[in-house]
C-alpha cells in the first residue's frame, strides 16, 4: 500500500512519544513495546488487526527485554513502530517482519547512546542555574532541552525510514526465495532465546532454574497456555515461600 | 527556620514530577540527578517559602548522582521527602545523611525494581497479551496497556506514599526483615517458570534431520528420539548456552550477531 507523509510522520511521532515523559514513566512499559506499537501503527495505516499481529510477532524477540546498566539488545520501540509500518506497507508476513525489525532496533541503539551523552551537558547547565538561584530552571532543564533533543533524534529518523523504507524493502523482497524465508524463520525462532537469557541473568539462579525446565515442559509437552503456566507458577511460588519461611528454617540455595 | 508541614497535595505533586520526568534527562554523567532535584522542587518551595538560600541548598544536595528503578525506587523519594520535612522542622539532618540514605538504597531498590517490573510483571503481561492477540483478538494490546498502567502506577504511588509515611523505618523494615528476599524469591520463581513457558511457545526449533534406514523406514531425530526423551530440549539447550555467554559478559549485540549467524548456517544446512 502507499503511505502518505502524514502517516509516516504520525508513526514517527508515536515513536518519539514512546520514549518521552508525556505518557508518564509507564510509557516505557506500554507504548515502548512492539505489541502496542504494532496496534498504534496498524491504526494509523488503517489495518489495526494486522498491525497488532505483526507487533505481537516482533515483540516475541523482545519478550524478556531488560534495560539495566546500559546493556541492552536494541530498541524494541523502533523495531515495533518502524518494523510494523514497513511490514504493512510491503505486505510482509510476520516471520519476515521479525527478521527486518531486529537490525532496525539494533541500529537505533546508537540514537539512545548519543542522547545519553548529550544529556550530560544539561546537568552542568542545571548546576549553574541552581548556583545562581534560578531554581525553576531545574524543571525547565529537566524537561525542555532533553525533549527537543529526543524529538529531533527520534521523530526524524523514524519518519524518514518509514516513508522511504518500503521502496528498499520491496527491492529486497524480490530476492527472497522460500529457502531464504526458511532461514529468516530459523533466525526469528532463535532470537527470543537472547531476550529470555538476558532476563534469566537477572532472575535465574540454582533455586529457580528447575522451574524453567518445568515451564518448558508445561508449554511443549502439556500444551498449556501462558496464563495457566502463570497460575501454576503463582501456586508453587506461594507454597515454597510459605514453607521456607515458616519458623526460622529457611534453607534454600 | 520555617516550621512548615507538607500537605498530601505537595507530596503528590512531587511524585508526579518524578513519575513523569524520571528518565527525561537520563545521562551518562549523573543519570537521574536532575530528575531527583526536579521532584524535590515543590517540597523545597513549600518547606522554605521565604528562605531562598535554604531552597537553593536543598536543591543542590539533590543534584548528586542518582540512579534507581523509577517505579519501585519511589520509596527512596518518599523517605527523602519525610526527612526534608523533619529537617525543616528543626531536626539536625546533614547533607551526608541524605546522601547516605539515597545512595545506600538506590542500588538494592534498582535490583528489586528491575526484577519485579522488567523481569517478572512485564514479560508475563506481554506473554499473556501476545497469546490473546495471536488468536486474532485486538483486545490483546489494549488489555496490556490498561493492566500495565494500573499495576505500575499503583506500585509507584504506594511506594512513594509509604516511604513518606513511615520514613526510614519503612525501608529498613522492607529491606532487612527478609520480606524483600521473600518477595524477590517468589517473583523470580514465577518469572523463571513463565520464561520456560515462553521458550516452549516462542522458540519452535526442531531438528529436520532424517536418516534413511533402508526398506523405506526413516528415523527422524526430532520425532523418534527427542520428542520421546524431552520435547523442547533444543530451545532449552539453546537458551542455556546463550545464558552462559551472557553471564560471561558477552554483550547482547554481539550475542545477537552470533545467533543470526548460527541461524543462517543451520537454516541453510537444513539442520533446523
Amino acid at each position: 500500500m502507499e503511505m502518505t507523509l502524514l502517516q509516516a510522520a504520525l508513526i514517527g511521532l508515536f515513536y518519539y512519544l514512546s520514549w518521552s515523559p508525556w505518557l508518564t514513566y509507564v510509557g516505557f512499559f506500554t507504548f515502548n513495546r512492539p505489541l502496542l506499537a504494532g496496534l498504534v501503527t496498524g491504526i494509523i495505516l488503517g489495518q489495526p488487526m494486522e498491525g497488532a499481529l505483526i507487533g505481537a510477532g516482533i515483540n516475541v524477540i523482545y519478550l524478556g527485554f531488560i534495560s539495566a546498566g546500559g546493556a541492552q539488545m536494541g530498541d524494541p520501540s523502533f523495531a515495533g513502530y518502524v518494523g510494523t509500518a514497513l511490514a504493512i506497507a510491503s505486505n510482509l508476513d510476520v516471520g519476515t517482519a521479525m527478521a527486518i525489525s531486529v537490525p532496525l532496533g539494533t541500529i537505533a541503539t546508537v540514537l539512545w547512546i548519543a542522547k545519553m551523552t548529550v544529556n550530560s551537558f544539561f546537568v552542568h547547565w542545571a548546576d549553574r542555574e541552581v548556583e545562581k538561584g534560578n531554581l525553576n530552571m531545574v524543571a525547565f532543564i529537566n524537561i525542555v532541552p532533553p525533549q527537543i533533543l529526543l524529538f529531533v533524534m527520534s521523530f526524524i529518523p523514524a519518519t524518514l525510514v518509514v516513508y522511504y523504507g518500503p521502496t528498499a524493502v520491496n527491492g529486497m523482497l524480490s530476492l527472497l526465495t522460500p529457502n531464504i524465508l526458511h532461514v529468516f524463520n530459523v533466525i526469528g525462532a532463535m532470537l527470543p532465546a537472547l531476550g529470555i537469557a538476558m532476563n534469566l541473568k537477572l532472575i535465574g539462579n540454582s533455586f529457580t532454574m528447575p522451574f524453567f525446565v518445568l515451564g518448558i515442559l508445561c508449554s511443549v509437552y502439556f500444551q498449556m497456555d501462558i496464563i495457566i503456566i502463570s497460575i501454576i507458577g503463582i501456586v508453587i511460588a506461594l507454597t515454597i515461600s510459605a514453607v521456607n519461611y515458616r519458623g526460622d528454617k529457611g534453607g534454600n540455595a | 527556620m520555617d516550621g512548615n508541614k507538607l500537605t498530601r497535595a505537595d507530596v503528590r505533586k512531587s511524585w508526579l514530577n518524578w513519575f513523569m520526568f524520571a528518565q527525561s534527562n537520563y545521562n551518562y554523567e549523573r543519570l537521574q540527578a536532575v530528575a531527583f532535584a526536579h521532584s524535590m522542587l515543590p517540597i523545597m518551595k513549600k518547606l522554605y517559602p521565604q528562605d531562598k538560600e535554604e531552597q537553593k541548598q536543598g536543591i543542590t544536595r539533590h543534584m548528586s548522582f542518582f540512579n534507581t528503578e523509577p517505579i519501585c525506587g519511589s520509596v527512596i523519594h518518599g523517605v527523602t521527602v519525610a526527612m526534608e520535612e523533619e529537617r525543616a522542622n528543626g531536626q539536625p539532618i546533614t547533607d551526608e545523611a541524605f546522601n547516605g540514605i539515597k545512595t545506600g538504597l538506590m542500588g538494592p531498590l534498582a535490583g528489586v525494581g528491575d526484577t519485579l517490573t522488567q523481569g517478572v510483571i512485564t514479560p508475563i503481561m506481554l506473554a499473556i497479551c501476545i497469546g490473546i492477540t495471536n488468536n486474532n483478538n485486538i483486545a490483546g494490546p489494549i488489555i496490556f496497556l490498561l493492566a500495565q498502567f494500573v499495576i505500575m502506577t499503583g506500585i509507584s504511588y504506594n511506594m512513594w506514599f509509604n516511604g513518606y509515611k513511615y520514613g526510614r523505618k519503612a525501608v529498613e523494615e522492607i529491606m532487612s526483615g527478609g520480606k524483600v528476599n521473600r518477595v524477590i524469591e517468589a517473583a523470580s520463581l514465577l518469572g523463571t517458570m513463565v520464561m520456560g513457558g515462553l521458550v516452549g511457545r516462542f522458540i519452535p526449533l526442531q531438528f529436520y534431520l532424517n536418516f534413511e534406514l533402508g526398506g523405506g523406514a526413516a528415523f527422524s531425530l526430532q520425532h523418534d528420539l527427542l520428542d520421546k526423551l524431552m520435547p523442547g530440549l533444543i530451545p532449552l539447550v539453546l537458551t542455556l548456552v546463550v545464558l552462559h555467554y551472557v553471564r560471561k559478559g558477552v554483550s547482547p549485540i554481539k550475542m545477537m550477531g552470533a545467533l543470526i549467524l548460527f541461524g543462517i548456517i543451520t537454516g541453510c544446512l537444513g539442520i533446523f
